[in-house]
């Protein structure tokens, strides 16, 4: 890195600190060419500055109603999200947004309309959904854990309901459930899914036409709003912006602390004179080893992932991982796992398989955690996942909760990106550029099969468990940020 | 990017950068015209920065380099097609209240990269040191490298005036010119460029390095392997520099060389900075055209690649095998694509058509049993079936017919339309309109079909130069002697690139234009058989020593033994000391006309006083010496301000002293040479009236029309 | 059609004749969905006045049917869901006072019996518009057997693809069908994907493994999706399932939600039916089939009338990749918290 200079190339930095002051669609733009650029790249860079940026959106004055924000803040995402849509973590900060303002919308209401109690886990809410409140399970339905998956469902799915809903309870329908988005809630909404889906066939009839085709399902939805606003208008101004704000904030204040929360379980995994083998620079890592380095003395093998990271995965292991807090002034380091006495072995990605071995533990850092229990990673990932199966190796997966997606990898060539090929053949050399195509993936699809267990920031999950935490976390209307609804 | 940002970032980690030079917005100037043919016969429709590589506008990619950079205003100068490309931007994210940075589109009349550069300095828009980068220019590196380089070597020296950026190449590499290699010579420990010359491959390589540069620099770097960019980070100074020697016109040719030539004088120090890793590139030429694309197809330029989807409303995906497809893009289910293709929108391929290794437009229609290899098809192109199209371009809605075949090279432009059956052998360059050698600059004129080339119903002719020899040989000759009076080798940027015209119709470099190569030894062979350098280095002294004589008002004779003596040891012919006069004339001129006199006062002071200079070169009674001492002058003063009027008043004391006779004129006026180019015309059509006095018959040829009433 | 009385109604309601009715006039109609129709039928036939006396009826009926019938496993998948719907709502004493609520629910149910069956077939859309998802293009797809589901998965990726301007999905099916020439089914779906332009090529099942190398992914229906994300299906899917797993291509379940059934097979011979498909045969004849015969002993009987085209077999979940429902892409490991909730 040289001496930055007058011209200094923009980055996460710059941009954080244009936000101030900064006319709002410039900032969007902006990070727009930014992602598009890749000068602001990886999960972290990119989750922090979506969050920051979406903060402003929130915090400017154009928006009406929770209606409105939503809409607005669904619209900049569409946006970010085309700009680089193999940066899934943007997707998941927005979507995550979109669940906080939700849920202020609803408590909102809540103080304003009665069904609150009633509708609260259980059987108590089915008599509300076959006769008198038929919107309600809809919206809680909203909840299933199990429509991670595909794009169109909340459309359909939400569909035969906004026809079912009488007026009186419009409100309940576009202003999704009123749980906290936390395990600890799993019940009600466990309690309140699979109802309308198992039983969705017996809704009430009345009102537009049951069969669900996803145009209808966001045009039946449409005029909802407009009912709804007027009674909301006066209340719901309220605070809402003041919550949000403060929910964006904890966002960040997550992406803030997630390295340490992941850390602070690495004494139950690591112990003594272990042999851990990972791969890339990620810092999640390097603060997990880091916490148990401090207990404990191990082995690292550290694969270099030429040709894309290697660099910096050297400079890691000499001068200790770079602090990328959301406010990290480039240089604060965390120590250097040598400095504290652990031994660590570098290796080139070819050596994997005959050391895997030897390993007692894989460590790998995800790009991103697909809701399958897959994920995407540096290129070199699957090789080590796949030996480590081979040699019954334990595949432990560290990942920020907000690297998990809820987008269902329908086709997982499709989130591979390709980089510089230069990296891996000189663009001096012209003669063999000249015969030879050259590809270089950046990242590598690790099937859920190869991985035992996913460490987040809420501790460690089986594979197939993520769908849970998906559901917890993102609102089904969200997943597909494409649908204009 | 927001200037806070870029301040803050910078203000935050910058150590050493002075307070003063912080608080300059970085500037950067795009020239979008290299005011060059280089490009026919699609530049004649449309300006060449907005010609799609990849289906993306030049333009595009130079700022978006631009803005990667952190450049924060932009002043853009483009030729002619100003207003298309305003246009253009106008509806482009740059102009929008979101752009990056501030854009300012500069209308002027410049002829030449010089021109820009004097106009930017008397405009005084550049307050720092600011990019200077063409607008072809593909990039993807930092340029913060490059800028704390040329920061460094500032701070070292003060007279370093400019820092080149130059990526590094290997030995034979696609994207670097085939024919002409800049040739650097870099002093190892400052990086300094000490010397700079154009080795055409193939030609016995010889530099003249001048003595004082190899006594003062120990360890010396010859370098042929680098690209020239054609990016450059420039001090204000640079400006005021080309302002002073009104006469360079390129940045190169021009400017390098001349700066590096004074060093003596001025101690201006010209840096280089090697870029070894990331892209860097200039589309020259086809040629480039080709390599470049190749290299963005295959990711070379990542993140620049299709698939970053730059311009708003792009939708490319990347497929397997690098290939780029756009959404609505419609395949019969028996074609194929094979590796790094691009296909743009609601583009469609019949069936059993094969496409490899090529580049198509938006909405093209392509029929079935199609074969194309390496083409690049614009948008709404139509090809018909069971065509071949090998490595050819083939401008926007060009429709080729069925069962036809498009050999490699051959280039047809926009609108043409081929006949079925027809074969387009390589070396055409199928189009419809024509430029006119109007005084006005861009005239282009639709020219009728020519069957022979395009088949029965086609559209189209072929822009042959063969047919209008002439003026290629004058546009040839033009060149050959600006470069002299550039006072370099004969390669000068403009005959390269002229060369580059002539070899890279073809973007495979199969060099089929063998006529027009043979139009140019012609030329070239002015100089070949005796020794160049010599004659630039005569060349260059005389000019010099004349103006300074003029200047100080030496004695005609003296100046004359000196011109003699001078022409002795380079053993010059007597054209050499007739060139070298009449520029010496020209500068003088123009240099009193800088000081305030009318170009006729200015062009009487010569006279008679120089009469004898002038009859010591030009005989009286030969009048080929006397048109083509004017045809010197004409030509060399088509790059200088109001070289009409000069010409003018010059041929005017020329005639009143008896100089030249009136035959001498005739017969320069007819010599269709000084008709080459619309320069040239431009140059002598303020002097039409006087030659028409001079010799009563009348002058006219078809093209002039228009301008005997003007004046 | 709902309207449509069954013949026997002016007798006793005959609730097993109904079902086929139905299933018979409609072939859209699934077994669950077909169950609960004609348990509809069944209570807007019989007036009963009080809860349990509802509930008893239903319960009834259901057991009449599930007798009646050789393969009653998707068929109770509709009929469980129907009585726990009963149950969830008659217990929960409404505004209107027991009774009132009683009655609206079941005015409410006779009401609208047709338009649960739509509900239910637009479900299948539903599913069918992930298609285009699914299914890129170059793909090569794998399927068996005449599941609506899948065919209207697959049609409806060959429509979008040009519908939608999106550009083309060039995609081809191998359709794996059984020797004997009687599935007409699939004969109609590998019918309509060839009128679509999309190339079908018909394989027997012995034929699976030897082309799974050309496969990109395989689709398959289910009769009813068992509690542990395994699904029950027409003989073969399990094969297929393993062949599928082997060589590590995607298997997917594509069925509607109703088809959820609260069952947890052990094995295949777990089922809760008795097919005699491992016929052992002697000179003397076959020995008794006794495989099968599970601890529901209420409904297992011999079965005269079971067809070898019934047979079913039961794919455990490990092998299932994703089960697409009309409520999204499951994990076979969502799927009994999905069932518990309606139980529990």
């Amino acid at each position: 890195m040289p001496a930055p200079t007058v011209g200094q190339a923009p980055s996460l930095n710059t941009f954080l600190k244009s936000l101030k002051g900064t006319e709002i669609e410039t900032s969007i733009e902006l990070l727009i060419s930014l992602l598009k650029r890749r000068q602001i790249k990886n999960s972290r860079p990119c989750a922090i500055a979506t969050a920051k940026l979406l903060l402003q959106v929130v915090a400017e004055q154009r928006w009406r109603s929770a209606q409105d924000l939503i809409k607005r803040i669904r619209d900049v995402g569409r946006k970010l999200v085309a700009a680089q849509p193999r940066e899934m973590a943007v997707g998941n900060i927005v979507r995550r947004v979109l669940g906080v303002v939700r849920e202020v919308a609803e408590e909102d209401q809540d103080s304003t309309s009665n069904i609150a109690p009633e509708s609260l886990p259980g059987s108590p809410a089915i008599v509300g959904q076959s006769l008198h409140r038929p919107a309600l399970p809809s919206n809680i339905s909203g909840f299933s854990p199990l429509s991670h998956g595909a794009a169109l469902p909340q459309n359909v799915q939400t569909q035969p309901q906004s026809g079912t809903s009488s007026p009186s309870l419009d409100g309940s329908v576009d202003s999704p459930p009123r749980r906290p988005p936390m395990p600890n809630a799993g019940g009600s909404y466990a309690g309140a899914a699979p109802h309308t889906s198992l039983f969705g066939i017996f809704q009430h009839p009345q009102g537009a036409s049951p069969i669900g085709t996803p145009p209808i399902g966001s045009g039946t939805a449409s005029p909802i709003p407009k009912s709804k606003k007027d009674q909301e208008e006066q209340k719901e101004k309220l605070d809402i912006k003041a919550e949000v704000i403060d929910g964006i904030k904890d966002l960040l204040e997550e992406l803030d602390i997630v390295d340490k929360q992941i850390a602070e379980s690495a004494l139950d995994h690591i112990h003594s004179n272990e042999i851990i083998l990972t791969h890339t620079s990620s810092q999640t890592v390097q603060a997990f080893l880091t916490a148990a380095a401090r207990k404990r003395k191990f082995t690292v093998i550290h694969v270099e992932a030429y040709p894309n990271d290697h660099e910096s995965t050297h400079s890691t292991i000499v001068n200790g991982g770079q602090k990328t807090g959301d406010d990290a002034e480039g240089d604060e380091r965390w120590k250097p796992l040598t400095a504290m006495g652990i031994k660590v072995i570098v290796i080139p990605d070819s050596a994997v398989f005959a050391l895997m071995s030897r390993m007692n533990k894989v460590i790998l850092a995800p790009h991103t955690v697909l809701a399958n229990g897959s994920l995407i990673a540096a290129a070199g990932a699957s090789t080590i996942a796949q030996a480590a199966k081979v040699h019954h190796v334990p595949v432990v997966v560290l990942s920020g909760v907000y690297k998990l997606s809820p987008v269902y990898p329908f086709d997982t060539d499709e989130m591979i990106e390709y980089g510089d090929p230069g990296k891996v053949i000189p663009y001096q050399d012209g003669e063999f550029m000249d015969k030879v195509d050259v590809v270089n993936p950046v990242y590598d699809f690790v099937d859920a099969e190869l991985v035992d267990l996913y460490i987040t920031n809420l501790g460690g999950h089986a594979p197939s468990y993520l769908y849970r935490i998906v559901a917890d976390h993102y609102r089904t209307e969200d997943i597909d940020l494409t649908s204009k609804t | 990017m927001p200037p806070k940002g870029k301040k803050g970032g910078g203000g935050a980690k910058d150590k050493k950068g002075g307070e003063d030079e912080r608080q300059e917005p970085l500037q950067a100037v795009v020239l979008c015209d290299s005011f060059e043919t280089r490009f026919n016969p699609f530049t004649l429709e449309r300006p060449r920065c907005l010609l799609p590589l990849a289906n993306t506008p030049l333009i595009e990619y130079t700022l978006e380099f631009l803005a990667g950079s952190g450049a924060e205003e932009v002043f853009l100068y483009c030729g002619n097609h100003t207003d298309t490309v305003e246009e253009y931007l106008q509806n482009s994210k740059w102009l929008s209240n979101t752009a990056p940075f501030s854009l300012e589109i500069i209308r002027s009349t410049s002829r030449s990269v010089g021109d820009c550069m004097r106009d930017l300095d008397q405009k005084g828009l550049i307050v720092g040191d600011f990019i200077c980068v063409y607008g072809d220019v593909v990039a993807n590196i930092s340029l913060e490298g490059a800028l704390a380089a040329h920061r460094a070597s500032r701070e070292k020296n003060k007279n370093a005036i400019m820092t080149m950026v130059l990526r590094e190449a290997g030995e034979n590499h696609r994207t670097k010119p085939t024919h002409m290699r800049p040739t650097f010579v870099i002093d190892q420990d400052t990086g300094r460029c000490v010397h700079y010359e154009q080795i055409r491959p193939g030609q016995s390589a010889t530099l003249d390095v001048p003595g004082e540069v190899l006594k003062d620099h120990v360890d010396l770097d010859v370098r042929e392997d680098l690209i020239d960019c054609g990016i450059d980070i420039c001090t204000p100074n640079v400006l005021a520099q080309y302002t002073d020697n009104f006469d360079w016109q390129l940045p190169r040719r021009g400017f390098l060389y001349g700066i590096l030539k004074d060093f003596e004088t001025f101690q201006l120090t010209i840096h280089t900075h090697i870029v070894t890793e990331e892209y860097a590139a200039r589309v020259k030429n086809l040629q480039a055209y080709d390599a470049i694309s190749r290299d963005v197809v295959s990711r070379w330029t990542y993140p620049l690649t299709p698939d970053t989807n730059l311009v708003a409303g792009q939708t490319f995906q990347l497929h397997k095998g690098s290939v780029y497809r756009e959404e609505g893009v419609v395949l019969a289910r028996s074609s194929n694509v094979g590796r790094n293709c691009v296909l743009g929108k609601a583009t469609s391929v019949g069936d059993h058509s094969n496409i490899t290794n090529s580049v198509i437009g938006r909405r093209c229609v392509i029929g079935s049993r199609v074969k194309i290899d390496g083409a690049y098809i614009w948008d709404d192109a139509r090809i018909g079936d069971d065509t071949v199209i090998e490595k050819a371009v083939i401008a926007n809605e060009a429709s080729i017919g069925k069962r036809c075949k498009v050999e490699q090279g051959a280039l047809i432009s926009y609108g043409a339309k081929v006949s079925d059956g027809t074969t387009i052998s390589g070396d055409r360059r199928v189009t419809t309109l024509k430029r006119k050698r109007g005084y006005e600059k861009d005239e282009v004129v639709q020219v009728p079909a020519d069957p022979k080339i395009v088949g029965e119903d086609g559209i189209g002719y072929h822009m042959q130069f063969d047919e209008d020899e002439e003026e290629e040989v004058a546009e040839a000759l033009l060149v050959g002697m600006q470069n002299m009076d550039l006072t370099v080798d004969d390669i000068s940027t403009f005959d390269s690139d002229e060369e580059d015209d002539e070899d890279d119709y073809e973007p495979s470099h199969a060099r089929t234009g063998s006529t027009r190569s043979d139009s140019f030894a012609s030329i070239d062979s002015e100089e070949s058989g005796e020794n160049k350098s010599s004659v630039q280095e005569f060349h260059r002294e005389a000019v010099n020593s004349l103006f300074d004589d003029m200047k100080k008002g030496t004695d005609p004779d003296t100046m004359q033994l000196e011109l003699k003596s001078m022409r002795l040891t380079a053993n010059a012919e007597d054209k050499q000391v007739r060139r070298a006069l009449a520029v010496a004339f020209n500068k003088r001129v123009a240099n009193l006309i800088e000081s305030g006199k009318s170009p006729k006062e200015a062009a009487e002071t010569l006279f008679p006083t120089y009469n004898r200079l002038v009859k010591g070169c030009v005989s009286s009674d030969e009048e080929y010496e006397q048109a083509e001492f004017l045809m010197f002058i004409q030509t060399d003063l088509t790059h200088r301000a109001q070289g009409e009027k000069m010409m003018l008043f010059l041929s005017n004391a020329l005639a009143t002293n008896d100089l030249i006779e009136p035959d001498g004129f005739e017969k320069w006026w007819n010599d269709e040479r000084s008709t080459a180019s619309e320069q040239l015309v431009a140059i002598r059509k303020d002097t039409e009236q006087l030659v028409k006095v001079l010799c009563e018959d009348d002058e006219d040829d078809s093209e002039e029309e228009e301008d005997s009433d003007d004046e | 059609m709902a309207t449509s009385q069954p013949p026997t109604n002016d007798g006793p309601f005959n609730i097993v004749q109904t079902y086929q009715t139905l299933l018979h006039e409609d072939p859209d109609l699934t077994m669950p969905v077909a169950a609960i129709e004609s348990l509809i039928l069944g209570l807007s036939h019989t007036p009963s006045t009080t809860v349990s006396e509802t509930l008893d009826l239903v319960s009834k009926l259901t057991l009449q049917l599930k007798r009646s019938i050789p393969n009653s496993i998707s068929l109770s998948a509709g009929t469980d869901i129907f009585q726990q719907y009963l149950i969830a709502n008659l217990q929960k004493p409404g505004p209107g006072g027991l009774s009132g609520d009683f009655e609206n629910i079941r005015s409410h149910l006779v009401q609208n019996g047709r338009l649960f069956v739509e509900r239910a077939k637009a479900a299948r859309e539903t599913i069918a518009s992930f298609g285009r998802q699914f299914i890129r293009d170059g793909n090569t797809i794998l399927t068996n057997g005449g599941s609506r589901v899948v065919g209207a998965l697959l049609r409806s990726a060959a429509e979008e693809g040009n519908a939608s301007g999106k550009g083309s999905i060039r995609f081809r099916v191998i359709y794996v069908v059984s020797t004997d020439d009687k599935d007409t089914e699939s004969a109609e779906n590998i019918a309509a994907l060839r009128e679509r332009d999309i190339p079908v090529a018909t394989i027997p099942p012995t034929a699976i493994a030897y082309c799974l190398d050309q496969v990109t992914q395989c689709f398959v229906g289910a009769e009813g999706v068992v509690e542990n994300g395994g699904i029950i299906s027409r003989m073969g899917t399990y094969q297929m399932g393993m062949l599928a797993k082997a060589a590590g291509k995607p298997f997917y379940v594509v069925s509607e939600s109703h088809k959820f059934v609260r069952l947890y097979p052990l094995g295949q011979q777990d089922l809760g039916i008795q097919q005699n498909v491992v016929d052992f045969q002697t000179a003397k004849g076959s020995e008794d089939a006794d495989e099968g015969v599970a601890d529901m002993d209420v409904e297992t009987k011999v079965l005269a009338n079971w067809r070898p085209e019934d047979a079913v077999d039961y794919t455990p979940p490990n092998l299932i990749s994703g089960i697409i429902t009309e409520s999204g892409v499951l994990l076979p490991s969502a799927v009994s918290e999905r069932l518990i909730e309606i139980w529990f």
